[in-house]
């Protein structure tokens, strides 16, 4: 006491400015430690790498729990449904930012939790049975699988074509098939490592790919990959002259061992909702990743992919049985089609995604967890790797419907009257369609010697639907989207 | 300023190097105290202070002439800019945890929780005291209650007080426990002379127990009545310090004259014994004496014919002396 | 100590003698300070007026819930709401949660804020100082009732909140977020951990109102200070383009005891949480700290 009235004022506010300069050095090096720090690893050539990471996806990776973080800023408007752990980000646009856990023992043991403030999705599969879990509204859906379903669980013959280059991957030489991978990547796309991260505190390489066009709105993807296990550990999606990523995917925690049992099983708590949903049992073809040149990575066969069962849920067959528990698969494939699976399949209801060209050939609304089925033609892929565009062909019922929402200010658009294609879904649901609403009032007036029609950009993604209904996206400039509207839309 | 200076009677006050030594035998002393505000204003300058144990020392000076930032630094509770003090022979601020368990104190009116009764607030400042014995905290609190009166009121809210219960309440704090110096800001501050009175008992009361008491106070009324020792602060210095009869000094003032026939007198008084400032009202004259004997005087009024009916040489009053130091007036009682 | 020492003349006549019988009774001397300090706190009118207010919420919110919920909720509504009708423990964290977001800051906003500045405002502080209380002493006795206080109203509300929902709902096993449920007494213990994660919560914005005391003598410059700093940190804590700052902000981890209900528990939340508190707490105090035992007391 005596001592301390001798202090100085200055000596005093010393101590606060002290905790302060201390409290930001410890931040400031948890940060560092968990940032990327670069570690030393053995060289390897990219061949060697996927050499590994061929052999790797070929043996099951067993029993491991992890945090799987995904964000994106696309540049899109801010949508109304919106959920509260996702803002506007800069310049009043959405930004997407998820966070899930899984635990996985093998392939017909898995959990994966989204966690929300305050409230959790669960999607547990506990041998045959599958059971998702949502906390807001409190309801348990059972999930009736099809009968083959027992032989691989929800494994890769189950998972969508874009993994089928891994399948047989053990069969043949790793570095054979690396090369192979190298030699059709060649012509489209400049693959280089780039320096070692740390992602989920485990060392990684950095796998870059560029693509050669300067027609495609992706700049750079960067793909973390274990230095040990070789699995990809983050997928990076950079727009062109960007120095952050549009999209990011990717382990924020890793851990290998088994997890408990109890995370797997499941009933239905007292005073929940119970519902029941059956899959159809032919696995319905996905929207696969080659679309845009990464599936032939091979990197989702039993990586990334192979841990999470909702890749097969991704591929749309969930549109027509019950659009309140399609939700956690229609999210995925929209705007992101090289994102890991993990993150993708999420049991949510906070989805961000507002328009899926679904290989069905829906086209498909979503709001929170409606959707809403507009069109229903079959897409095709036009143009290849990097400026692979999917398209629709043309629609009356689509461009009528659009310009409906255009015009309209309130009240809402029945499905009947939005599309008459609509039968294909056996149970349509009101609409979210303000969410559609807002997203078209993002799209801008262009016309040029193809034909007219609006077209929205964001960072990653050009869509186009013309005047006559037809739908194009992709990852690439409006001029790519124009060159291929002449066919569809013609 | 300077000037008042050389005006000062008794023991100079600016005497820095005296203040240790007076020190060894001083309740309170200081040495160069200072404080200069933030704001640039000079509150104190340079006062050395020597309050002898077992004084009343009045502390005389006009409103903002830096009486209770004086005090407040005394108590620690605000930092000095430049100077040392010292409390009861121990060097402040080191030995402040030491010395104010022994110094009671009221600084700048009453400050209790008006929401608390008068026991309940006495209880608190006690429970703050470190020193204090706890076991006989509460017959403590009564006997300080019973000697300020307010032992009927002792359970009824603060809030409720009149203003004189309140400043009474604020001096038993200082009673709560024996004090060697009992410090008092302007204890009489706002109070009807019924109040005024029964403050001005209380602090004689303390002194009688032998307690150095150190009052501040603008009122000179109250320092004539209650102190041994003044000291007068003017914007911040201090301008005199000793005792009241030192304050008063020797007689050496005016005459005045009473007579019949004031021109006559005026004329001898100017002209043959050459006093200046003399002046005429009704039938009598005044004239400052300087070195001449008021004996002188009569005697050659009587010479030249003057019919001298009176002729006094009243003692400059303390309030002369006072509004000669200080250049202000004073607040009437 | 001191006194028998350096006060020749003894403390009081006869002092000595019962200072030696103390013995059994003996009261540290902080404790009664604290003790004095606790009492000020919590018989003060106003104090006791906020506390009765944080009791009457919960009461008034439980009977509004019970008039408005039948069945499983749609999943609006404040979080927890949704599993209030089938489990009435959750209308302790329902209301938690909505309490949070303004009265249980506000009322220790109101105590924190008004710990020095009111002191000096009522013109106590010179005399405390003047006894002298000693000013590190006393701003620890004023944070240690404020830890008390924010202990109190958390458990206050929790408590009666808890205790109106077995009143009017049902009780039995707790639903977890995950979906699975633990027993009665568990979830009782977790609901229990989360009322003390909210108080350690309120201590952490305690201090900063007990530093925005130390800065002023108007305790209501010092209440309206430390609920600007909350609402400001709220606000900023909506806002995405800040998102890098949002760990740092006082509010950002207020809420984050959510994990406690998650099976496996996740105490990463918590964690985090806590150690943000903490970090707050020594700041503010030691800000509190420097600028209380170097001001001048001018009130």
């Amino acid at each position: 006491m005596t001592r301390m009235r001798r202090l100085s004022t200055r000596a005093r506010w010393a101590v606060p400015a002290g905790i302060v300069a201390a409290a930001g050095l410890v931040a400031a090096a948890s940060a560092v430690a968990s940032a990327d720090l670069a570690p030393a690893l053995p060289a390897r050539s990219v061949a060697q790498l996927l050499a590994k990471v061929a052999l790797a996806a070929a043996k099951p990776i067993g029993p491991v729990t992890a945090t799987v973080q995904e964000s994106s800023s696309l540049g899109l408007p801010a949508l109304p449904s919106a959920n509260p752990s996702q803002g506007t980000g800069p310049l009043g646009l959405a930004q997407n930012n998820e966070t899930v856990n899984v635990w996985y023992l093998g392939q017909t043991h898995i959990r994966i939790a989204e966690q929300t403030q305050m409230g959790e999705s669960d999607l547990r599969l506990d041998g045959r049975a599958l059971w998702l879990w949502n906390s807001k509204t409190q309801t348990a859906t059972r999930v009736i699988l099809p009968s083959h379903f027992d032989r691989n669980g929800l494994g890769p013959d189950y998972l969508s074509p874009g993994h089928s280059v891994s399948s047989g991957a053990a069969a043949i030489d790793p570095l054979a098939l690396a090369a192979q991978l190298l030699a059709a990547l060649g012509p489209s796309t400049r693959v280089s490592l780039e320096r070692n991260v740390t992602v989920a505190g485990r060392p990684a390489y950095q796998l870059s790919l560029v693509p050669k066009t300067s027609r495609s709105l992706i700049g750079q993807v960067l793909i973390a990959i274990d230095a040990r296990r070789f699995i990809p550990l983050r997928v990076e999606i950079f727009a062109r002259g960007s120095s952050s990523p549009a999209y990011e995917a990717g382990f924020t925690a890793l851990t290998f061992g088994r997890p408990s049992a109890s995370n797997f099983s499941f009933t239905p708590p007292p005073g929940a909702r119970v519902k029941t949903v059956t899959v159809p049992t032919k696995p319905p073809s996905g929207l696969g990743l080659g679309s845009l040149g990464l599936g032939s990575l091979g990197v989702g066969g039993n990586g990334l992919g192979g841990l999470v069962p909702g890749g097969f849920l991704n591929s749309g067959g969930f549109g027509s049985p019950n659009p309140d528990s399609a939700a956690p698969g229609l999210r995925a494939p929209s705007i992101s089609t090289n994102k890991p699976r993990a993150s993708a399949s999420t049991p949510g209801n906070g989805g961000q995604t507002v328009v899926v060209v679904a290989t069905t050939g829906q086209v498909v609304a979503i709001g929170k967890d409606q959707p809403t089925v507009i069109g229903k033609d079959q897409p095709t892929v036009i143009g290849k790797s990097w400026l692979s565009v999917i398209a629709t062909p043309p629609n009356p019922s689509v461009a009528a419907a659009v310009q409906q929402l255009l015009t309209r200010t309130t009240g809402s658009v029945t499905p009947g009257s939005a599309g008459s294609a609509a039968p294909g879904t056996s149970n349509p649901v009101g609409p979210d369609l303000a969410v559609l609403r807002e997203l078209l009032k993002a799209t801008t007036s262009v016309h040029g010697a193809w034909g007219s029609g609006r077209l929205l950009r964001t960072t990653l993604v050009s869509v186009l639907i013309t005047s006559n209904g037809a739908i194009l996206a992709g990852a690439v400039t409006p001029a790519v989207l124009y060159a291929d509207a002449v066919g569809p839309a013609k | 300023m300077t000037s008042r200076d050389e005006v000062v009677f008794g023991r100079p006050a600016r005497a820095a190097e005296d203040a240790p030594r007076a020190a060894a035998n001083c309740a309170l002393s200081s040495a160069g105290l200072s404080k200069r505000f933030r704001s640039g204003q000079l509150a104190v300058d340079s006062v050395d202070l020597a309050v002898p144990t077992g004084s009343v020392y009045g502390f005389l000076g006009p409103n903002g002439s830096g009486k209770t930032t004086t005090i407040r630094m005394l108590l620690g509770l605000i930092q000095p800019t430049a100077g040392s003090y010292e409390v009861l022979g121990l060097p402040m601020p080191d030995g402040l945890p030491y010395a104010l368990p022994r110094v009671g104190s009221l600084v700048e009116g009453p400050g209790f929780h008006p929401y608390l009764s008068g026991r309940a607030n006495l209880a608190r400042q006690d429970a703050a005291d470190r020193t204090a014995n706890p076991a006989t905290a509460s017959a403590r609190i009564d006997a300080a209650l019973g000697r300020v009166g307010l032992l009927a009121a002792a359970d009824k809210r603060y809030g409720a007080y009149s203003l004189g219960m309140k400043q009474r309440l604020a001096i038993a704090t200082s009673l709560l426990r024996r004090r060697e110096l009992v410090i008092l800001d302007e204890p009489t501050n706002g109070l009807d002379p019924q109040g005024t009175r029964e403050v001005r008992g209380l602090i004689r009361q303390i002194a009688a127990d032998g307690t150095t008491v150190f009052l501040s106070s603008h009122l000179l009324a109250e320092v004539e009545q209650i102190c041994t020792h003044v000291g007068v602060m003017r914007t911040g210095r201090l301008v005199f310090q000793g005792t009241l009869e030192e304050l008063r000094g020797p007689g050496a003032g005016r005459v005045v004259v009473r007579t019949p026939r004031p021109e006559l007198a005026a004329e001898i008084l100017g002209g043959e014994l050459q006093l200046a400032d003399v002046r005429v009202s009704g039938l009598e004259v005044s004239a400052e004496l300087g070195s001449i004997l008021p004996e002188t005087v009569c005697e050659r009024l009587v010479k030249a014919g003057v019919p001298v009916a009176g002729l006094e040489t009243p003692r400059r009053s303390l309030e002369e002396e006072f509004v000669q130091l200080t250049g202000e007036g004073f607040d009437v009682d | 100590m001191w006194t028998s020492a350096a006060s020749p003349t003894g403390p009081d006549s006869g002092e000595l003698a019962e200072r030696q019988s103390r013995g059994a009774k003996h009261v540290p001397p902080w404790f009664r300070l604290f003790r004095s300090e606790l009492r000020l706190v919590f018989c003060r009118p106003r104090n006791l007026a906020l506390l009765g207010v944080l009791a009457f919420i919960p009461v008034a919110l439980g009977v509004l819930f019970k008039l408005s919920l039948s069945g499983p909720g749609g999943g609006g509504g404040p979080a927890f709401l949704n599993q209030v009708a089938g489990n009435g423990v959750f209308l302790g964290l329902a209301v938690l949660v909505l309490m949070l977001s303004l009265f249980l800051p506000l009322a220790v906003c109101v105590v924190a804020g008004d710990a020095i500045a009111g002191e000096a405002s009522h013109g106590t502080l010179r005399g405390l100082l003047a006894v002298p209380a000693g000013r590190t002493r006393l701003l620890a006795v004023k944070l240690a009732s404020i830890v008390l206080f924010a202990l109190a109203s958390c458990l206050l509300v929790v408590g009666v909140a808890v205790l109106m929902g077995v009143v009017l709902f049902p009780v039995g096993r707790v639903t977890l977020l995950s979906g699975t449920t633990v027993p009665l007494s568990v979830g009782l213990l977790r609901v229990l951990f989360v009322a003390l994660y909210a108080a350690a919560a309120m201590v952490a914005l305690g201090s900063i109102g007990l530093a925005a005391s130390t800065l002023t003598v108007h305790p209501v410059g010092a209440i309206a200070a430390a609920l600007v700093i909350v609402l400001a940190s709220e606000i900023a804590d909506a806002v995405p383009q800040l998102s890098a700052a949002h760990p740092f902000l006082p509010t950002h981890f207020w809420l984050s005891f959510d994990g406690l209900f998650r099976a496996p528990v996740d105490w990463s939340g918590v964690q985090h949480g806590l150690l943000s508190f903490a970090a707050y707490l020594l700041i503010f105090g030691a800000v509190a700290w420097a600028r209380f035992t170097s001001a001048d007391v001018a009130s």
